[in-house]
């Protein structure tokens, strides 16, 4: 089964509890995770390769359209994947002393986070010029759409499985 | 019930749903959405409310820390609030345009959705800085911004659900 195949069949609910369990009246204790890293590339994996079906199902391209669209997506999310490889290493130094962690690692993480996440604003501005140069601004507004749905599936699941720091 | 009753009932997954249709093979017909705006309004009354009680459950703060934590906490959401009202605005004025859009609105609209984006993390790297002037460890902020990560990451999945494809 992939991950999608399992969003799809409602195990969200399952995913997101942790995140939810948040709401209980007294503080969460968290679960072991030495597994997160392989779970985590699992995900990454998964998501990757129906992303593209995804995409491709929604955008309702034509021939022409596909031609030049495609290349440039390549490219996105390749530039995302790198993204993604930063965020895999924030993800395991904290898992590696998330109950240890000095003040200074603590800080360099937080920091590294909020980085990450304006990286990703950054990378589609840049693409949204790239694509508007082949393509017209109402066909990029949709990708970018489908894009940031997808992307609040991932925040989410992924958010979820991410214990606090103590 | 309010919506975060709601999520914690395990409905989370109906509001998804229409985001996990997008996986199905033939494109996704969008269903009519006059009443959106109310929709998310309530979504962000309903969380706001709960959000300052799940905050407090899960942050653990000694009496002296508390003191120094709500008034920025407070702060810190009404900034964010704001750049919440950017967002519904680019996603009202999606919905009040979106068979028609112009090229020049459909350009306009994303990137005015990334600016946002951009402002919100601007506001977190702020208030990282505010937090641990009050003398607040680089540890207890970590583990605020954790909490304000997972509760933005659920509400934005919801909103992202909600709101259809441009054609």
């Amino acid at each position: 089964m992939t991950m999608l195949q399992y969003l799809r069949a409602g195990a969200l609910g399952a995913l997101l509890a942790p995140a939810l369990a948040l709401a209980a009246d007294k503080p969460v204790v968290n679960e072991k995770f030495a597994d997160l890293e392989p779970a985590i590339q699992m995900l990454r994996d998964e998501v990757g390769k129906d992303r593209r079906d995804i995409v491709k199902a929604n955008m309702l391209l034509t021939n022409s359209e596909a031609a030049r669209f495609w290349p440039i997506y390549d490219e996105y999310r390749a530039d995302m994947v790198k993204l993604g490889d930063r965020r895999v290493k924030l993800i395991t130094d904290y898992a590696a002393n998330r109950n240890s962690m000095s003040e200074d690692e603590a800080n360099r993480l937080l920091k590294e986070a909020l980085d990450i996440d304006k990286q990703r604003a950054e990378i589609k501005e840049d693409y949204i010029k790239k694509f508007e140069k082949q393509l017209s601004a109402r066909t990029t507004a949709r990708f970018f759409h489908i894009e940031s749905k997808l992307d609040a599936t991932g925040d989410a699941a992924r958010a979820a499985k991410i214990p606090l720091i103590y | 019930m309010t919506i975060l009753q709601y999520l914690r009932a395990g409905a989370l997954c109906a509001l998804l749903a229409p985001a996990l249709a997008l996986a199905a093979d033939k494109p996704v017909v969008n269903e009519k959405f006059s009443d959106l705006e109310p929709a998310i309004q309530m979504l962000r009354q309903d969380v706001g409310k709960d959000r300052r009680a799940i905050v407090k459950a899960n942050m653990l703060l000694t009496n002296s820390e508390a003191e120094r934590f709500w008034p920025l906490y407070d702060q810190y959401r009404t900034e964010i609030h704001k750049v919440g009202d950017r967002r519904l605005k680019v996603i009202t004025d999606y919905a009040a345009n979106r068979d028609s859009m112009s090229e020049e609105e459909a350009n306009r609209l994303a990137r005015e959705w990334l600016d946002a984006e951009k402002e919100r993390v601007g506001i977190k790297e702020d208030y990282l800085k505010k937090f641990q002037k009050e003398g607040l460890s680089a540890r207890t902020t970590a583990r605020f911004f954790q909490i304000d990560q997972k509760l933005d990451a659920a509400v934005d999945a919801a909103l992202a659900a909600r709101i259809p494809l441009i054609y």
